[in-house]
C-alpha cells in the first residue's frame, strides 16, 4: 500500500503523477479512500419505484444492490452472501421479496438481514442469525436529491448537500424541465468499456481543446456532408446527429468564449455556449413549441424561459456522474481496474412533455454513448492511448497548466473564461483531499 | 428448383456484402442499400421500438454516408491503424419471399487491430428487394448476442 506522503505528492495542482493512472496500489487506495467514503451516485429513484424493486450497480469495484424497502426507504446492499461470499443477485434489475443465495440457500431480507439458513440444527448454539456480521453489508448513508440517489460507505463525513454544492442546480434544472415535475429513466441504457483509468473520462469531458482535434474526423465528415447529403429532415434523425458532430468543431476563438466553473468539491461545468452563440439557444419547431407551452403552463413564462435557457454543459459531479440537463442525459463512470473503466449512459423521459422530446433524448444517447458512436469512439481510443503511453513509464507527471494564471476565484468556485485546464485542477484537488485524509 | 436458385443468389449477395466490408470498400457497401434503406443494430434483445428505445446504430442512408465518410478520414483515430476484419455469414434461411425477401443469417465478425482481437456475433435479418440482376437492402438488422451487455468501441459496420 502506498504511503500517505507518496499519495499526497501525486496530486500536484499543475498535474497528476502518472502513477495515479497506472499503479494498482494507488487504485486500491482510491477504492478505499474515495469510493469507500465519498458520495457515489448509485441510481435514480425511478429505477426502483416500488417496494422490492432492485437495481444492481457498483460503488467503485464493489457490486451493490439499490433496493426499495417496504417502508419506501432506499438501501444499498453489498451483492455478496455472508456465508461463502457468493455473488447473490445476477440480474441487473427486478422485483423480489428477498435475496436467496444460489449456493446454500441463505435468505436475506430486503434490508439485508439474514432471515433463513437451511438446517439450523447443524450450527453451534452461538451461531446467531441476528448477528449484524451475518447481514448484507449496507451503506450507512443513502440520500436522494430530487430522485438522484447517492450512497456513502462512511458513517460520517460531509452531507450530500455539502458534497454536491452548487451542482444541485444541474439536478434542479433537469427535473424542472418536466412539465409535471417528474422525470424517469427510460429508453434503455448503453455500456461501453475502455482500456484506461477511470479518471480519464471526467478529465476529458470538460476539456475544451480536444474536440477540435480528437473529433476532427466526425466534424469534417458532417460538414462535407452538408451539400444536401444529410438533410435536416433525414428520415430518422432530423439533423440531430449531424448537429452533434458539427458542434465539436470548436476553433481557438471559440475556446475563449466558453466559461468554465470548478468547485472545491471537484465538480465542474462548461458555460457560455448560448451567450456566445456557439449553440442555438432553443430549437424552433412544432414539438419544441408544444413542449415550451406545457412548461410555461406549469412554471409560468419567466421561470420556463430560465429553465430552458440554462447555459451549462457537462455538469461533472466528481468522481463519477455527468449530467447534461438540456439533453436529459446522464453518464456514469464505473472503475473496473486501474486500467479498465465502464461508462454507462442513460436518458430521461420528462413527465408531461411530448413523446418526441423523449425520442430526441433517446437519439442523443445513442449518438453519443453507443459503442459505435462516431464521436465517443474516438474519445475511447484516446483514453486507451493515454493509458498505453503512461505505462511506458517515461512520464513522471502529466501537465495541467493551461490557463492556470488566468483562473479567477469567486462565489465559492473557480472560474475561467479561457480554454483553461481548470477542471483538471479541481479534480486533482478533490482527489488530493479525499486521498490525503486518513480514515 | 427456383427457390434453390434464389437461395443461391441471396447467399452470394450476403457473401459479397461481407466481402466489401472486409476489404474496406465502405462506399460500395453503402451502394447495396436502397435509397430508403435502414441499418439497425438494436441495443436490447427482442427490441421492437426504434424511437423509444436506444440503439447501437439506427441510421438511414443519409447518416450512413456520414459514417462511411468518417471511416476514410485520415484522423479517424478509432480506425487508425485500421482494423482487419472477417465477417463470416452462414446458416442462411429464406424466411419469406413475396415482392420483398426476408433472409435470416448468422454473423461472426472477428476484428484484429493493434494486436487486439475482438469477436462479435449476431443474428442478421435482411429485407431485400430485387434490383436489376441483384438486390437492394431495405433493412439490415443485426441482433448481437452481446446486446444488453458491455461493449468495446465498435468501428467497422457489422
Amino acid at each position: 500500500m502506498a504511503k500517505l506522503n507518496d499519495i499526497l505528492a501525486i496530486a500536484d495542482p499543475d498535474g497528476m503523477a502518472s502513477k495515479a493512472y497506472t499503479d494498482p496500489a494507488i487504485f486500491e487506495a482510491e477504492m478505499e479512500r474515495i469510493f469507500g467514503r465519498a458520495w457515489i451516485f448509485v441510481g435514480h429513484e425511478s429505477q426502483v419505484p416500488n417496494p422490492g424493486n432492485f437495481w444492481r450497480t457498483w460503488m467503485g469495484v464493489d457490486e451493490v444492490l439499490l433496493v426499495r424497502q417496504k417502508s419506501g426507504d432506499l438501501k444499498v446492499l453489498r451483492n455478496a452472501c455472508t456465508h461463502r461470499g457468493t455473488r447473490l443477485c445476477a440480474e441487473k434489475s427486478g422485483s423480489t421479496n428477498s435475496f436467496v443465495c444460489p449456493y446454500h440457500s441463505w435468505g436475506f431480507d430486503l434490508d439485508g438481514a439474514l432471515k433463513a439458513v437451511p438446517d439450523m440444527d447443524g450450527y453451534p448454539v452461538d451461531f446467531d442469525i441476528t448477528d449484524r456480521k451475518l447481514h448484507l453489508s449496507s451503506a450507512p448513508r443513502v440520500e436522494s436529491y430530487r430522485g438522484f440517489v447517492f450512497a456513502s460507505r462512511a458513517e460520517t463525513g460531509p452531507s450530500l448537500a455539502a458534497f454536491l454544492g452548487q451542482m444541485t442546480d444541474a439536478i434542479d434544472n433537469l427535473v424542472d424541465r418536466a412539465p409535471d415535475g417528474e422525470i424517469k429513466i427510460d429508453g434503455g441504457s448503453l455500456r461501453v468499456r475502455y482500456p484506461g483509468n477511470w479518471k480519464l473520462h471526467h478529465e476529458n469531458a470538460n476539456d475544451i481543446v480536444h474536440p477540435g482535434f480528437v473529433h476532427d474526423s466526425s466534424v469534417t465528415s458532417a460538414k462535407s456532408a452538408d451539400g444536401g447529403v444529410v438533410p435536416n429532415d433525414s428520415l430518422i434523425d432530423r439533423g440531430q446527429t449531424k448537429g452533434m458532430m458539427i458542434s465539436n468543431g470548436l476553433t481557438p476563438k471559440d475556446w475563449n468564449a466558453i466559461e468554465l466553473t470548478g468547485t472545491p468539491e471537484g465538480h465542474s461545468f462548461m458555460g457560455g455556449f448560448y451567450k456566445s452563440g456557439l449553440l442555438a439557444h432553443q430549437q424552433e419547431d412544432a414539438v419544441t413549441r408544444t413542449y415550451r407551452k406545457s412548461l410555461e403552463a406549469a412554471h409560468g413564462k419567466e421561470k420556463a424561459a430560465t429553465v430552458l435557457g440554462m447555459d451549462r454543459f457537462n455538469n461533472l459531479i466528481w468522481p463519477t456522474l455527468n449530467i447534461n440537463a438540456q439533453f436529459h442525459q446522464i453518464r456514469v463512470v464505473h472503475p473496473i481496474s486501474v486500467s479498465e473503466t465502464v461508462i454507462e449512459g442513460y436518458c430521461f423521459r420528462l413527465g408531461g412533455a411530448p413523446d418526441e422530446i423523449f425520442h430526441r433524448a433517446v437519439r442523443f444517447l445513442g449518438t453519443l454513448v453507443s459503442p459505435a458512436s462516431m464521436i465517443f469512439s474516438d474519445d475511447l481510443e484516446i483514453f486507451g492511448r493515454v493509458q498505453r503511453g503512461l505505462k511506458n513509464g517515461g512520464i513522471e507527471r502529466l501537465n495541467g497548466q493551461r490557463g492556470a494564471s488566468t483562473d479567477m476565484q469567486g462565489m465559492g468556485a473557480r472560474h475561467s473564461t479561457t480554454s483553461s485546464e481548470l477542471p483538471l485542477r479541481v479534480q486533482a484537488a478533490a482527489w488530493h483531499n479525499w486521498m490525503g485524509v486518513e480514515q | 428448383m427456383e427457390s434453390l436458385t434464389l437461395h443461391h443468389q441471396v447467399s452470394n449477395f450476403l457473401a459479397q456484402e461481407a466481402e466489401l466490408l472486409d476489404l474496406g470498400y465502405f462506399d460500395r457497401w453503402l451502394d447495396l442499400f436502397a435509397d430508403d434503406g435502414i441499418y439497425w443494430i438494436p441495443s436490447a434483445p427482442d427490441q421492437t421500438d426504434m424511437e423509444g428505445q436506444v440503439s447501437i446504430i439506427l441510421e438511414d442512408v443519409a447518416l450512413l454516408k456520414l459514417r462511411v465518410a468518417r471511416l476514410s478520414h485520415p484522423r479517424a483515430y478509432s480506425v487508425t491503424p485500421s482494423p482487419a476484419t472477417i465477417h463470416l455469414v452462414s446458416n442462411i434461411i429464406l424466411e419469406t419471399v413475396t415482392d420483398k425477401i426476408t433472409v435470416r443469417s448468422k454473423l461472426i465478425m472477428n476484428e484484429v487491430r493493434d494486436d487486439i482481437s475482438t469477436t462479435l456475433s449476431g443474428n442478421s435479418t435482411h429485407h431485400l428487394i430485387a434490383s436489376g440482376d441483384s438486390f437492394k437492402i431495405l433493412l439490415k438488422r443485426v441482433d448481437l448476442i452481446q446486446a444488453g451487455g458491455t461493449f468495446n468501441a465498435i468501428s467497422i459496420p457489422l
